[in-house]
């Protein structure tokens, strides 16, 4: 009963969240930094989407390994855009507070050009974001070229990091080079998004 | 006393002493409890000796705190199935994890596949011939328990020491009857499955079910969270599975678990037709 209101109070995930191959949807968030921020306002680059909430267990594996950061670092230092977006409902004893997450962020030497706040879940309804951490992938047309997971492991151990195929470092190097996309879209595994 | 009384009296005594330990031993189960903070786990088996030769249903029982669930072999759309490292005596196998029919979770817009409360993890254990007291099962288990606020990976060292023997029904054989494990199709079913956009449309002929819900066993292919609506055809029901926004692979069949609205659950595996053009 509670599992049928629960489906009456929330439509399920869009039937048209975000495809590979098609356009990404546009959002305009607000940063931790208190700016508005569009992922059009990237067009001509690559943007990397990371769902991320610093209480997932899957998120701290990643964070607490340096791997998450190191990818950050990596791919910005090649003009990649990568934007953090927490999309946990404010209310949800998960929520973070702007300061609060800009401090988090920052206590892990995070490199993202920006950390974005999606309390309402819009942002993260239109990608069809499931868990965290969810990763995508923008083309600098504004195509979907990755969607899925951050590796092919599936655990909170941070030693599995060492000899995972981390799949958003893959498809950049394909992107960058030219190439196309060998594995366009994976399965992201993690904690449920807090919507 | 005489003097050589005394030590035929405690040479008597020892051989007693000595069969008596004997006999508790081989009677007794040694068992371990694993309590977590949100969790407790252990190793149980259907009956009270393991008979060399034959087989012994063995289960992983894990009990989430009230509130608390953990995940079916396909979680949904977040989360992770319970896993099972068996650590067992030389000869001895353990089959895969027979799964119960899971419960549908709803989270928001989401939706994982598990269990709220308890739930018992069976597999077939070969006994091999040969196998000899003590027999100590062992397993290391994993399992993420989450509820509405927060997920949580456990584990624990499970394990469980049978005396050698047929034995008769352990304290558990209730509970391992009770569990729920999906059946073969009525054989008066017909199933086929066709793409139809961004839904697959099952056809099951010869059935009167008004409800029905398909559980996925692959990944990443289904809309968790969405309906599936049925609708009554001249020869039985149709079912529309939503197909997700970004599948993860070909969609080429659809293996899984039906289940209808009085609760019987059914295994499937059809093999899914490309659209009509």
């Amino acid at each position: 009963m509670k599992q049928l209101l629960a489906l009456m109070l929330f439509a399920a995930l869009p039937a048209h969240a975000a495809t590979v191959g098609a356009p990404a949807p546009d959002f305009a968030l607000q940063s931790v930094a208190a700016a508005t921020v569009k992922l059009s306002q990237y067009r001509g680059k690559y943007v990397v989407l990371e769902w991320v909430n610093p209480e997932c267990p899957y998120v701290r594996k990643h964070y607490g390994s340096a791997n998450m950061q190191r990818l950050q670092k990596d791919s910005t230092a090649r003009d990649v855009v990568w934007l953090s977006i927490n999309s946990t409902r404010a209310g949800h004893s998960e929520y973070k507070p702007p300061a609060e997450m800009a401090a988090w962020m920052k206590q892990m030497n995070a490199a993202a050009s920006a950390t974005l706040l999606d309390p309402k879940g819009d942002a993260g309804r239109a990608y069809g974001a499931r868990t965290t951490p969810h990763m995508y992938i923008v083309d600098p047309k504004g195509v979907l070229a990755y969607a899925g997971g951050i590796d092919d492991k599936r655990s909170t151990d941070p030693e599995d990091v060492k000899t995972a195929k981390n799949f958003v470092r893959v498809a950049l190097d394909e992107l960058l080079a030219g190439n196309p996309v060998s594995s366009a879209t994976t399965a992201p595994y993690g904690c449920s998004v807090k919507y | 006393m005489r003097p050589v009384v005394l030590p035929a009296l405690l040479v008597v005594a020892i051989a007693a002493a000595g069969t008596a330990w004997w006999r508790f031993a081989s009677r007794a189960e040694h068992v371990t409890v694993v309590v977590t903070e949100h969790a407790e786990a252990e190793l149980v088996a259907a009956r009270d000796a393991a008979d060399p030769g034959g087989t012994l249903l063995v289960a992983l029982r894990l009990k989430a705190k009230p509130g608390w669930h953990t995940y079916w072999r396909n979680p949904g759309d977040s989360g992770q199935p319970t896993s099972i490292e068996w650590r067992l005596p030389p000869g001895f196998t353990a089959g895969a994890i027979r799964w119960p029919v899971p419960q549908r979770l709803s989270i928001g817009p989401l939706a994982n596949y598990g269990y709220e409360g308890e739930v018992l993890l069976s597999s077939q254990v070969q006994v091999p011939a040969g196998a000899k007291e003590p027999i100590q099962l062992a397993a290391r288990a994993r399992w993420l328990v989450c509820n509405p606020e927060h997920c949580i990976p456990e584990s624990g060292e499970v394990s469980l020491a049978l005396p050698a023997g047929r034995g008769g029904p352990s304290k558990w054989a209730a509970l391992f009857d009770a569990i729920r494990l999906p059946q073969a199709a009525p054989v008066q079913w017909k199933l086929s499955a066709q793409r139809d956009g961004d839904r697959v449309l099952l056809e099951v002929i010869g059935a009167e079910e008004t409800t029905l819900t398909f559980f996925p066993y692959e990944e990443g292919k289904v809309r968790h969270a969405a309906r599936q609506p049925i609708e009554r055809t001249g020869a039985g029901v149709r079912l529309a599975i939503p197909v997700s926004a970004q599948p993860v692979g070909e969609f080429a069949r659809l293996t899984g678990v039906l289940v209808t609205g009085g609760a019987r659950a059914f295994e499937i595996d059809v093999a899914i037709m490309a659209a009509q053009s």
